[in-house]
């Protein structure tokens, strides 16, 4: 019986010392999740602006829509003036 | 007299010829037809001098748009590079990260292949979004051409028949012509000249093919940038399995 009095502290420590062992695994494997998420946002928003600068050239298609220089090239007299 | 009135008489002398002399412009410009043969040189004169004048204007403005257009283009361009080089040195960065985690052959073997398959996917973006600026550009070049062949059609006609107006106007005067038939002849003749102008160039409104050029180049951008996320996310997938799985075991 003295043998299972001694024998009980030990199994609980065992047992806390596999929960602890456990525990090291699974952060170092959230651990290493967390760096790859990391890694990835950061790839992805480094890129974001890539597109960004292409909307900079839609003035140019509405530039070569002004004919205003040629209305005023219509409008060069007045004719209420002859 | 005296000399205080002579010097009156001079003063008011030089006030009435002054005030005749601006009277004149006056005269001549709001003329109702009277006289109109008078100064018809004049009146066609002006004409012309203001038609080149604006002729002028049209084609520095043209030729200003242009310069415009290719800086914006090369603005462009260079943004893009910047952003391009932050990005490679962020993912530098971030690879290197990466390469410090993988401990074990089998980790190495994960962070190579997320490596090659995100250096892929930028890759494929990138092409993406230069073809569309240069699809873009190319429609824009060749609209920009086919209008300025018009523009210059349109002007050339224009100026042509206002010319021929004036000439015509001049010519009807030196034969003798009725002055008030002249004058409406030549305001109705350019006044045609000027609708035929601005009929012309409603006609060549292209928005809507601009607006085409525009949707077709973000619709593009966006298809890129979609299929970047979507490869972004597999490789995100797959390393973070193939981590699990070793750093598990």
């Amino acid at each position: 019986m003295k043998h299972w009095k001694l024998l009980v502290p030990v199994a609980i420590l065992a047992v806390m010392a596999m929960g602890a062992g456990c525990a090291g695994t699974g952060r170092e494997t959230v651990g290493a999740k967390t760096e790859v998420d990391a890694s990835v946002d950061a790839i992805v928003n480094a890129s974001s602006e890539e597109g960004q600068n292409a909307a900079s050239e839609d003035a140019n298609a509405e530039a070569v829509t002004d004919t205003s220089s040629l209305t005023n090239l219509g409008n060069s007299y007045d004719p209420n003036k002859f | 007299m005296t000399r205080t009135n002579s010097r009156r008489l001079a003063v008011s002398l030089v006030s009435a010829v002054l005030m005749f002399g601006q009277a004149l412009p006056v005269a001549f410009a709001e003329g109702t037809g009277d006289n109109f043969c008078a100064r018809v040189t004049t009146v066609t004169g002006n004409v012309s001098t203001d038609v080149r004048k604006n002729d002028g204007e049209h084609e520095k403005k043209l030729n200003e748009r242009d310069a415009n257009i290719v800086k914006k283009e090369k603005d462009t361009d260079a943004k893009l590079g910047e952003v391009r080089a932050k990005e490679d040195k962020a993912r530098t960065n971030e690879f290197s990260k990466l390469d410090k985690l993988a401990v074990t052959d089998a980790q190495k073997a994960a962070v190579s292949a997320f490596k090659a398959s995100v250096t892929a996917a930028i890759a494929t973006r990138r092409t993406a979004v230069n073809k569309a600026l240069v699809d873009f550009r190319a429609g824009l070049e060749s609209a920009k051409t086919a209008r300025r062949a018009s523009e210059d059609a349109m002007v050339k006609t224009f100026k042509a028949s206002v010319d021929s107006a004036l000439a015509k106007a001049k010519a009807s005067c030196t034969a003798g012509a009725d002055q008030k038939t002249v004058k409406a002849t030549l305001m109705s003749d350019l006044q045609s000249a000027r609708t035929k102008l601005e009929t012309d160039r409603k006609a060549l409104d292209g928005s809507a093919a601009m607006q085409n050029l525009v949707a077709v180049k973000k619709a593009a951008i966006e298809a890129a940038s979609t299929a970047f996320h979507v490869s972004m996310e597999a490789a995100r997938t797959n390393l973070k399995a193939a981590l699990k799985a070793t750093l598990a075991s």
